[in-house]
């Protein structure tokens, strides 16, 4: 075995490792970053930063039309539980049935 | 071998009785679901079926056959006792009694949740546990490959470590990181839920995380086979391996590259941001790279098998290949069926193909050709080859072998490619029964009787495999030293960097940083993501 050092610069398996990590990923992040949602107008409509931060999932608004609830209407207050997710007994599933 | 022999037994036996009863699950499922069963009156019993098929092939018989067959690497290739064999049973007995302890709730229709966990579905506390257990076993493992090779390396400063051992503790480095996802869902996500603590759970983080493993999780599942592929089979065709270096630099690339790829599981998954899907489409497809290093030094592998028996021409020399080789065959089957598997894995990959198939009968071949054929076939040899020196019986019986192996291949065939077919026409996965009165789903019928029919020469060649390690006999004379392959050319000097993992893991980290990092603490923080839990099989 070779008694050169791994981590030293002088080490082209080292050296080359970490240029083509860095070389990669940079490349990949240009590309799904700014490349590809630059090519989608509901990406970039509304700049650079923000078609970054939608290409990274974070939440924003994809509109800059009102929104249905700006006034401050809630679309539903339903509060879903677990007990919801529960079967009913097999009567309240046969009248459920029949009304259907 | 010195002390492992029993530990190695205990572990491949509970793997191919595992693997046996699994398969049998398998076939039932097809069953029942084909035109050849009426429909199913509890479809819950299928899920409960599914569950426990996938729960024993993804984590039970996999784990065991690394675990045992690196503790054989071990003593086989360091030429010494292995170190911490009692820890090395406790690692064993966790895993036995995980397998118990999560195998119980499947059987009681209490944790149908399949092996992919998929919350906010929860399944009984003790399946989760169960599943910890079994992975801290292994954890136990990957450490004994990492203190054994130190040990060696203090004994034997400035020695090469040998290919096997350098592939062998490169899975275990793989296992640690990778399990290391799941681990964190079922702990701070499931179990909380799962014991009560809480009763809504983040889906969207949880299935990052268990993406974290998922994807892996198929690398460790494949290390053993490329082993076997580097190590095992250019010896047993009497031929020489092509390039020591290619295994090496095959070995730390799956390292580095197939823990942050996972993400390309969730395309579908509107949490993820579609850059990150995008990044980790890419690295998905560098894991082709150390796969075509590894096809090409084995068909070079074998073409200086071919030659050596004087096969001649450009293509000439196949038919000097030794087909009645019960590890020829293994291989050149293994070969087809990564090929197969591999091009559709290059659709499943592809953030905008996945489109067409995703969650479709297609991922279910795709994941069979990958794993139930290119890499369970490499199982059975290297058990066939191992045998030997773990009963001290004679060398198994090469027909039996041989056709065990055809079955193997023919069944998987039959079983996956109609799944192929029938994905692309729209047939979703994960189904109890489909309603083939129906007119447009008539037509796929006979691809689930295929199915059914390969499944069931896949149940007969598993049988055959676990008949064909028992009848192996002890006889008197003591076993042939057991050998691995010979490079043609060893080289004089393996760089530093190749004879050790430091630079790799570090890499492997890192990639796992940038591919990772953000989305999972977006995720983490992001507030009011959390729904209501459905548990599975509760009292109603």
């Amino acid at each position: 075995m070779s008694g050169q050092r791994v981590v030293a610069w002088s080490n082209p398996w080292f050296r080359w490792s970490v240029i083509s990590f860095c070389a990669s990923s940079v490349a990949a992040i240009l590309i799904g970053f700014i490349w590809l949602p630059s090519a989608q107008g509901d990406f970039s409509a509304q700049g650079l930063w923000a078609s970054i931060c939608r290409a990274a999932g974070v939440p924003a608004r994809w509109s800059e039309a009102p929104q249905a609830t700006a006034s401050g209407a809630r679309s539903t207050s339903v509060v879903l539980n677990e007990a919801m997710a529960k079967r009913g007994s097999d009567v309240a599933v046969g009248r459920g049935a029949t009304l259907a | 071998m010195f002390v492992a022999k029993r530990l190695v037994l205990a572990h491949f036996w509970v793997a191919f009785v595992a693997f046996a009863v699994a398969v049998l699950l398998g076939e039932w499922q097809m069953f029942i679901r084909s035109p050849l069963h009426t429909w199913i009156d509890n479809p819950e019993l299928y899920y409960r079926s599914v569950t426990a098929h996938g729960t024993v092939m993804g984590y039970v018989f996999p784990t065991l056959i690394a675990m045992g067959f690196g503790y054989a690497i071990t003593e086989l290739a360091l030429k010494r006792p292995l170190l911490g064999l009692r820890w090395a049973w406790g690692g064993f007995w966790m895993v036995m009694a995980g397998t118990v302890m999560a195998s119980t709730p499947v059987a009681l229709g209490r944790a149908s949740v399949l092996y992919t966990f998929y919350p906010p579905l929860i399944a009984d506390a003790f399946y989760y546990l169960g599943i910890v257990l079994v992975v801290v076993g292994s954890w136990v493992w990957v450490a004994l490959m990492v203190i054994n090779l130190r040990a060696w390396k203090k004994d034997n400063p400035g020695a090469t470590v040998p290919l096997v051992m350098f592939g062998n503790v490169a899975s275990a480095y793989l296992w640690a990181w990778t399990s290391i996802g799941a681990a964190v869902e079922i702990i701070f996500l499931i179990l909380p839920v799962a014991l009560g603590f809480k009763d809504t759970i983040d889906a969207g983080l949880s299935r990052v995380f268990f993406s974290w493993t998922l994807h892996a999780i198929v690398y460790f599942w494949l290390m053993p086979t490329y082993i076997v592929f580097y190590t095992l089979v250019p010896r047993a065709i009497g031929g020489r391996l092509y390039s020591d270096t290619m295994g090496r630099v095959a070995f730390v690339l799956f390292l580095v590259f197939s823990m942050p790829i996972g993400i390309h599981h969730l395309f579908a998954d509107p949490q993820v941001g579609s850059g990150f899907k995008f990044m980790h489409a890419v690295f998905t497809a560098m894991v082709s790279v150390p796969t075509f290093l590894t096809v090409f030094t084995i068909v070079a592998s074998a073409e200086i098998a071919a030659r050596l028996r004087g096969g001649k021409g450009l293509l000439g020399w196949v038919r000097a290949l030794p087909w009645d080789n019960p590890m020829m065959l293994a291989v050149t089957f293994s070969f087809v069926m990564l090929g197969f598997g591999g091009a559709g894995g290059l659709i499943n990959m592809s953030y905008q193909m996945n489109e067409t198939i995703h969650n479709t009968q297609w991922v279910t071949g795709h994941f069979h050709l990958i794993f139930g054929g290119a890499i369970v076939i490499m199982y059975f040899m290297l058990a066939y080859e191992l045998w030997p020196q773990l009963t001290g019986c004679a060398p198994l019986p090469q027909k039996l072998v041989r056709a065990q192996l055809w079955l193997w291949f023919i069944g998987m065939m039959v079983l996956a490619m109609p799944w192929h077919l029938v994905g692309l026409m729209g047939m979703p996965r994960r189904m109890a029964y489909y309603d083939y009165t129906h007119p447009a789903i008539h037509p796929q019928a006979w691809t689930v009787i295929a199915s059914t029919v390969g499944g069931l020469a896949l149940v007969v060649s598993a049988l055959l495999s676990v008949f064909v390690l028992a009848r192996g006999r002890k006889r008197n004379e003591a076993p042939e030293p057991f050998t691995f392959s010979v490079a043609v050319h060893m080289p004089a000097r393996v760089p530093a960097a190749l004879n050790g993992f430091g630079l790799w893991v570090a890499l492997m980290i890192a990639l796992t940083i940038v591919n990772y990092g953000f989305p999972i603490v977006q995720l983490a923080m992001l507030e009011g993501t959390s729904v209501p839990v459905i548990h599975v099989g509760a009292p109603r």
